[in-house]
């Protein structure tokens, strides 16, 4: 089955000169001793690495130092880069095991078990389901009507656990393929899909639990 | 005749991509108005995640990292010192070789073709700049690796 939802990107935009440079090409050049080169690549995957910190990390200060710390492992380890993956993929791994790391130094990890969400029974989704569907005869008056819905899926997303909001960030944000998230977070894609599902219909039964479907239109 | 509702997975997989989808699912859901509804809270739901904004540091990431990076200018210098350092040790213990065994080099050659012996030369030569060559590109990939342990 293939995972990939667009083709492999071969050419990266340079958001500097506004130049195509390949991921091989920048490599080249940061081991050629131009460190400039490597701020290149950062801009170039910032924001995926902002994302993923995001997501994970709470602390503004611990995302600042975390995010530097991504980088200084990525220029550390370049001459290992094999090409395997794209330059992004293998940076986001990077930035992905520095916020394992860190949550496990943190003893955070432990207390949301992220890498196995509870997997729910089938009776509990039943009864989530039932309420969910309840709710279309509320009364109105009982409803927030009007309200953004970016504002509230922003607040139901906060309640995901980790993994599931990183996953829903990857997938639906950056727009990755479950192949790419598998690599940046050492899930199988399997996994990866199965997990963004559970993603979905957590909130979409959040959502249906508060709200009536027309007042989130 | 479609007579049972659709999985969740499969309402989610047309929501996502109604492209990637079975004929079934898409037939399904155009004649189904009670999976077409659960469609459109998960188009709802993804247009919400697509519309958060996007998370940016508040800091110039790229240039506090570059400003952490080892200055390649003060490598430099330390790789030029060393590779004067080389040639220098090397030049005094060729000349010094020599100048000390001068006596045997007078026989040395005796019965070797200058053309041959030419050959030779040129050939050692190559050699030694090819393994020199090697053994400083090793010593710098190394030395960077080292550098940022």
């Amino acid at each position: 089955m293939q995972h990939f939802r667009n083709q492999p990107v071969k050419w990266q935009v340079n958001n500097i000169t506004g130049q195509n440079t390949t991921d091989r090409e920048l490599v080249e050049r940061v081991l050629g001793g131009e460190t400039n080169a490597f701020g290149i690549i950062i801009k170039n995957t910032e924001n995926l690495v902002a994302k993923i910190i995001f997501e994970m990390i709470n602390n503004d200060g611990d995302r600042k130092d975390i995010a530097q710390d991504v980088y200084l492992k990525a220029y550390q380890k370049l001459p290992g880069f094999k090409f395997q993956s794209k330059l992004s993929t293998w940076i986001g791994q990077i930035c992905h095991n520095t916020c394992i790391d860190h949550l496990r130094k943190k003893k955070m990890i432990l207390a949301e078990n992220i890498y196995e969400p509870e997997a729910e029974s089938a009776n509990e989704l039943l009864d989530m389901m039932n309420t969910a569907r309840g709710n279309f005869d509320k009364p109105v008056d009982t409803l927030v009507i009007g309200k953004n819905i970016s504002e509230i899926v922003k607040k139901k997303i906060e309640k995901l656990p980790t993994i599931y909001r990183t996953l829903i960030s990857l997938y639906h944000k950056e727009e990755l393929s479950y192949d790419e998230i598998g690599m940046i977070t050492g899930l199988p894609p399997g996994t990866v899909k199965s997990y963004l599902f559970r993603a979905r219909r957590e909130l979409r039964n959040d959502l249906l639990l508060h709200y009536k479907k027309e007042d989130l239109w | 005749m479609v007579t049972k509702h659709l999985m969740d997975d499969e309402v989610q997989q047309y929501a996502v991509n109604k492209f990637s989808c079975e004929k079934r699912i898409a037939e399904h859901i155009h004649l189904c108005g009670e999976c077409r509804s659960k469609v459109e809270v998960y188009q709802l739901l993804i247009t919400g995640i697509k519309q958060q904004p996007q998370p940016a540091f508040n800091f110039d990431l790229s240039k506090s990292v570059l400003q952490q990076l080892p200055s390649q200018e003060a490598k430099t210098a330390n790789d030029s010192l060393l590779i004067w350092l080389f040639i220098f040790t090397g030049i005094s213990f060729t000349g010094g070789g020599l100048y000390f065994f001068r006596n045997y080099f007078k026989y040395f050659f005796e019965g070797i073709e200058t053309i041959l012996g030419f050959l030779i030369v040129v050939t050692a030569v190559m050699v030694l700049a090819g393994l020199y060559l090697d053994m400083y590109k090793k010593y710098r990939k190394e030395m960077k690796v080292l550098d940022m342990g």
